[in-house]
């Protein structure tokens, strides 16, 4: 499991086989982040740009 | 090694679970992340990692239908392929095609003029859907209740810009117990259904404004529907059939080319990226 730190509000996230551009939410601020990099069991998050035009379900 | 590309620019839950799924099988997963790619369209000095076979997976519509395109002129086979999403990706496309295929469809009007949108509007008469031919998610399908507020909202649309300025405006469908459906098409199989139901007080079913998903059995009439509407736009590929069940039946509402499944999965217990997956295999034979 790796480990990294939300950019917003600093809580503690962890991500079973991180990838990058992954998206998750912060379990405690609920800001969307997405994985911009992993270094061993070590992962850095930033804050997600929304997509301008996109579909979904 | 069989290897799979799957392009993204979001690597959502959906996404990982292709991801493994596609490890599950013995194959390679490629991610290609959009933003470290170029593309030389007059020559070959691409920096694109090859793949046997490519599954498009971006969550940007736009750019999304150019990798397809380009991929597609360069040699590689796409799924879905680039004239299917094209169509998928257009509302006013997808009613056309779904129309010439003899699929039933909302009855849907369409005007390039507020005047002329209005008088569409009359002849439909109210309440109305007015929907932007290119989104997703539900984002600003509104309802027109009269002919002020329809007025009201092609202003605002005609200041939007150029893409909200084809007023698409269908029949309004009272859905039955504010659910509609959304099958699964993957190749030629219907692999699973949902039911959306809509939050309180929402005219949209769509669970990223908050809809819930409930177990949908695949009826014979829903199977034969989503299988002609795959059809109707291309087919060879997996699809999510909207079906909205009114007064006078089942009509096909949309077509969409890019399926999210995380609600469907948990909902139904289907396995649907091992299928999406396998499905991808049988194309590379």
């Amino acid at each position: 499991m790796a480990k990294g730190n939300c950019p917003e509000c600093d809580a503690k996230i962890e991500i079973e086989d991180p990838v990058i551009r992954e998206v998750t939410e912060c379990p405690e601020c609920g800001a969307e982040l997405e994985v911009v990099e992993v270094k061993g069991d070590k992962i850095k998050f930033s804050v997600v740009e929304l997509s301008g035009e996109d579909w979904g379900e | 090694m069989v290897t799979i590309g799957l392009i993204c620019d979001r690597v959502r839950w959906d996404e990982k679970e292709l991801i493994k799924a596609v490890r599950k099988r013995g194959a390679k997963p490629l991610i290609i992340d959009q933003k470290n790619i170029f593309f030389d369209i007059t020559g070959c000095s691409d920096n694109i990692p090859e793949a046997d076979i490519y599954l498009q997976r971006s969550v940007s519509t736009l750019k999304g239908l150019y990798i397809s395109k380009i991929l597609e002129e360069k040699g590689h086979t796409v799924i879905n392929s680039f004239e299917s999403s094209r169509i998928c990706a257009d509302k006013l496309l997808t009613t056309l095609a779904l129309a010439k295929a003899g699929i039933p469809t909302p009855r849907t009007l369409v005007a390039f003029d507020i005047e002329s949108g209005l008088e569409a509007l009359e002849q439909l008469r109210y309440p109305a859907v007015i929907k932007p031919v290119i989104g997703s998610w539900g984002r600003f399908v509104a309802l027109l209740k009269d002919r002020q507020t329809a007025r009201s909202i092609m202003e605002e649309r005609v200041f939007m810009g150029a893409l909200y300025q084809t007023f698409y405006i269908q029949e309004y469908i009272e859905k039955i117990d504010k659910k509609d459906i959304r099958s699964f098409v993957v190749g030629d199989r219907v692999i699973a259904a949902i039911y959306r139901v809509a939050v309180k007080d929402e005219l949209r079913t769509n669970t990223a404004l908050g809809g819930r998903a409930e177990p949908c059995p695949i009826t014979p009439e829903i199977e034969n529907l989503s299988l002609r509407a795959a059809e109707a736009v291309g087919g060879n590929g997996v699809y999510g059939i909207d079906i909205l069940i009114g007064d006078k039946g089942m009509v096909v509402n949309e077509v969409n080319h890019t399926v999210e499944f995380h609600t469907t999965v948990p909902v139904t217990g289907i396995d649907v990226p091992g299928l999406i997956i396998d499905y991808v295999l049988e194309r590379v034979k």
